[in-house]
């Protein structure tokens, strides 16, 4: 079971990976819209811009249509757009130098985490392993019968577990 | 009036400054009559700020320029309606507001616990106290509502246009209660950690305290999302904008808080985690506040952007220090006492909807305050936009999703392998069928594949939770069948509520997910006269017409809908001229089916009546609004009060006093 989630953990990470990688070559044009942010304010993507008389959205769009229809691909056409107004022009950091944290951060610690949590559970559980089998090597020899604490205390937990079956 | 408005908040101050205090002093010295005295300058914060919120409502509804305030948000052309909503319009107002909220929700939390909880509620009084006095500090020192314009106007700027809407009449006071109702679980945590008393009675004091403050927020989130649709005209509902992303975060950790307490009660599990986590969602709404009026990230939600950043940053990073000072001091006595038992279990499957939820909410920060990050280290400015969001976000709820239908059947300690194939076969079976089916209909793209089937698997655990619960009771009570289902909600409604809850979220996945990934978008330039269509429908632009009132000049097209021919419906999408400020404003028109929504903006329309529309067609979004109603119903079912709920209650406490008092 742990194996499996180990397996889990491992998707984790590679789909954070799948995530920064994009395949810009085979960008449609509303692919290449949706990768540039509208410069008009509006706060949207170019394919977004609820203004439809935008001076950036509406000569951009036409533009990349007949870039694409040129032969360019998405790549370059984001590429020519990055050149002309900086990097603050694309949706999402490239996935390159210190930009590759905000792709690798969210999954790198949901990774570390998970796995952190998977570690200590089966460090608990080791624990727990010695600790029972002590004790049955204990009982073999002479049953210790529970302190009247421990008794309490079981029978505590038996009212509650009754309470979660009954409701 | 406006002096008695002024007065009233100064007033307020100095009693949220001595609840504070003389709550404080009362609990350490043990002395009842401060720890009174405490709650009654609570009462009196509370009195106070009603009566400067009157005065400035007031003021806007009697058009009082002579208040800089009143003068910036209103005009005399304003509908009334809209001018009492201009109360949250802008800075001062909605601080103002927000006092008014917490110190109503501190009143009513003092008065509903005057006989119970005595122990925790001096710590109560005092985070709470806190709180309004920061707030109640702000509107005194930095951004005074009442502030006086030396040459009042004879007319007012009035409203962002895009404030006068129904949308944002409810949209904001839901939003705020949601923020402003996490401050009173906070403060019985605080309580909690400060006492000593950290077994699950403040958990189950402020239960529905979090339950409210996590359905305002989602309402909250979703009807500025409906608000987004209909007015900002791009035929969306999110755009992952700062803003919006501040109020998903608390919602997110909140959700987390809500099913990570439920270890904590029944197995007495997770108990630093859950105080970590209403710790988080109350510092996550601080932050969201921050975010809102600092204008360090850009946002189009700017209608309140002022200097007050650092201030807010300030009271953060004091409540983070407070609380998780107070939290290392009592991590001995938070130790759990049980452990977990199987990895395979509905524990476990809790704590990996809890890691997913919170590590949602973390992408979901980091992307927002990455920009801010890139510009400090690299010196570029960068923009994280809905593209980002969208991939790294998109498969952990999907992953979630398909949690959302293990949680609830899988076993609690232990499952074996039959437990498993006992409770999963059918809705795995169910899952892969809806995914075919739907790959059958033409669908491929994976993740509205993978929603759909997880959706069907989803949907049938919980419908199977319900039936066996009634057949059971039929079997044991003798009740007609409808009777049993209604008698199993009656007698657990947290527990059914929350199913009906997950229903209403598995609806809006399928509405985001089939109107975001197959949404069709054309742009139509036509003569009245000429048709065009789109999806199944053909447009036909009749008519167009100009209207004018004083308060603004509108350009309304009419256009008759067809489908296999035959007319179903006209839509009047409008082009809005806002005389003050002088602004224009879109207004979608659109006819919305279960199958999907119809949505129409008018671009243009010049005097040859040409006309340019952008028209989409929204699969199946209609079901994102109507998950928005069925998880109020089901936060209604496990909030409200009942017989059975109210019994054991009294039970739990009746047995903790005597085990106490032995």
């Amino acid at each position: 079971m742990s194996k499996l989630l180990l397996a889990s953990m491992a998707l984790v990470a590679l789909l954070g990976i799948a995530a920064a990688v994009d395949v810009r070559a085979e960008m449609a044009a509303s692919d290449v819209e949706e990768a540039l942010t509208c410069q008009c304010g509006c706060g949207l993507t170019v394919r977004s811009c609820n203004h439809l008389e935008c001076s950036f959205a509406v000569p951009v769009r036409k533009e990349i249509a007949e870039s694409l229809a040129r032969g360019e691909t998405g790549e370059e056409i984001l590429n020519r757009y990055k050149l002309k107004y900086g990097e603050k022009v694309l949706s999402s950091p490239i996935p390159e130098g210190f930009n590759l944290l905000a792709w690798i951060a969210p999954y790198a610690s949901i990774f570390i985490v998970g796995t952190l949590m998977l570690v200590l559970f089966r460090r608990r559980l080791r624990q727990r392993e010695l600790v029972s089998t002590g004790s049955e090597e204990r009982d073999s020899s002479s049953p210790v019968v529970p302190s009247s604490s421990e008794l309490d205390q079981r029978r505590a937990r038996l009212r509650k577990e009754v309470e979660e079956l009954e409701q | 009036m406006i002096a008695i408005g002024n007065l009233a908040l100064y007033l307020a101050l100095a009693t949220s400054l001595y609840a504070v205090a003389a709550s404080l002093h009362g609990a350490l010295a043990r002395r009842r009559e401060f720890v009174a005295s405490g709650e009654h300058a609570a009462y009196a914060t509370w009195g106070l700020i009603c009566i400067s919120s009157i005065v400035m409502l007031h003021a806007l509804l009697t058009n009082d320029f002579s208040i800089k305030y009143v003068a910036a948000y209103t005009s005399t052309t304003l509908p009334a309606r809209f001018r009492v909503t201009a109360l949250w319009g802008g800075m001062e107002g909605s601080l103002l507001f927000w006092a008014l909220i917490l110190t109503t929700f501190t009143s009513l939390a003092l008065f509903q616990n005057r006989h119970r909880n005595r122990e925790l509620m001096p710590y109560v009084t005092a985070t709470a106290a806190t709180v309004a006095a920061f707030f109640v500090s702000l509107l005194v020192f930095m951004t005074p509502p009442f502030a006086l314009l030396s040459f009042p106007p004879a007319e007012g700027t009035d409203l962002n246009p895009l404030l006068q809407n129904y949308w944002m009449q409810i949209h904001p006071p839901a939003l705020y209660l949601g923020y402003v109702s996490w401050t009173i679980p906070f403060g019985f945590a605080i309580g909690a950690l400060a006492t000593g008393r950290l077994d699950d009675l403040w958990i189950r004091t402020s239960r529905r305290w979090c339950l409210m403050a996590w359905f305002f927020l989602g309402l909250g989130n979703l009807l500025g999302a409906r608000w987004a649709y209909e007015v900002l005209g791009w035929g969306g509902y999110w755009a992952w904008d700062p803003v919006e992303n501040a109020a998903f975060m608390p919602w997110l950790t909140g959700t987390a808080y809500l099913h990570s307490v439920m270890i904590q009660e029944r197995k007495d599990m997770l108990k630093v985690w859950n105080m970590t986590l209403i710790i988080l969602t109350f510092a996550l709404t601080i932050f969201g506040t921050f975010l809102t009026r600092s204008g360090v990230i850009s946002s189009v939600h700017s209608f309140t952007q002022s200097g007050l950043g650092p201030y807010f940053l300030t009271f953060l990073a004091f409540a983070l220090i407070v609380s998780f000072g107070l939290m290392a001091l009592r991590l001995r006595e938070l130790r759990p006492r049980h452990q977990l038992d199987s990895l395979l279990s509905r524990e476990s499957a809790f704590l990996f909807n809890n890691l997913l939820l919170v590590g949602i909410a973390f992408a979901t920060l980091w992307g927002t305050i990455f920009p801010v990050l890139s510009e400090w280290v690299r010196g570029v400015k960068i923009t994280v936009g809905p593209p980002f969001f969208n991939r790294v976000n998109a498969p952990l709820a999907v992953a979630l999703l398909l949690l959302m239908g293990v949680g609830p059947v899988i076993a609690w300690r232990r499952a074996t392998f039959r437990n498993l194939v006992d409770n999963f076969l059918g809705p795995a079976a169910l899952g892969l069928a809806a995914g075919g089916v739907g790959f059958a209909c033409g669908m491929r793209s994976l993740s509205a594949i993978l929603v759909v089937s997880f959706s069907a698997f989803v949907l049938y655990t919980v419908a199977a939770e319900f039936h066996s619960g009634a057949r059971a009771r039929v079997a044991m009570v003798g009740d007609s069948y409808g009777a049993a289902l209604l008698g199993l909600i009656r007698k657990n409604q947290r527990r059914y509520g929350g199913y009906v809850i997950h229903v209403g979220v598995v609806f809006m996945f399928l509405g985001v997910t089939m109107s975001s990934v197959y949404r069709v978008e054309e742009l139509h330039t036509v003569k009245k006269g000429e048709r065009f269509t789109i999806g199944r429908y053909t447009l036909e632009y009749q008519d167009s017409a100009n209207e004018e009132d004083p308060h603004m000049a509108q350009l309304i097209a009419t256009l008759a809908v067809y489908e296999d021919g035959e007319q179903i419906t006209t839509l009047r999408p409008e082009k809005r001229f806002y005389k003050r400020p002088e602004q224009p404003a879109t207004e979608v028109d659109m006819r919305s089916t279960m199958r999907d929504d119809l949505y129409v903006v008018l671009g243009s329309l010049d005097n040859q009546g040409v006309a340019t529309f952008q028209t989409y067609v929204n699969p199946l979004v209609w079901w994102l609004w109507f998950g928005g109603v069925v998880l109020v119903l089901g936060t209604g079912i496990a909030a409200f009060p009942s017989r059975t709920a109210t019994l054991r209650e009294r039970a739990r406490e009746t047995s903790a006093i005597q085990r106490q008092r032995a």
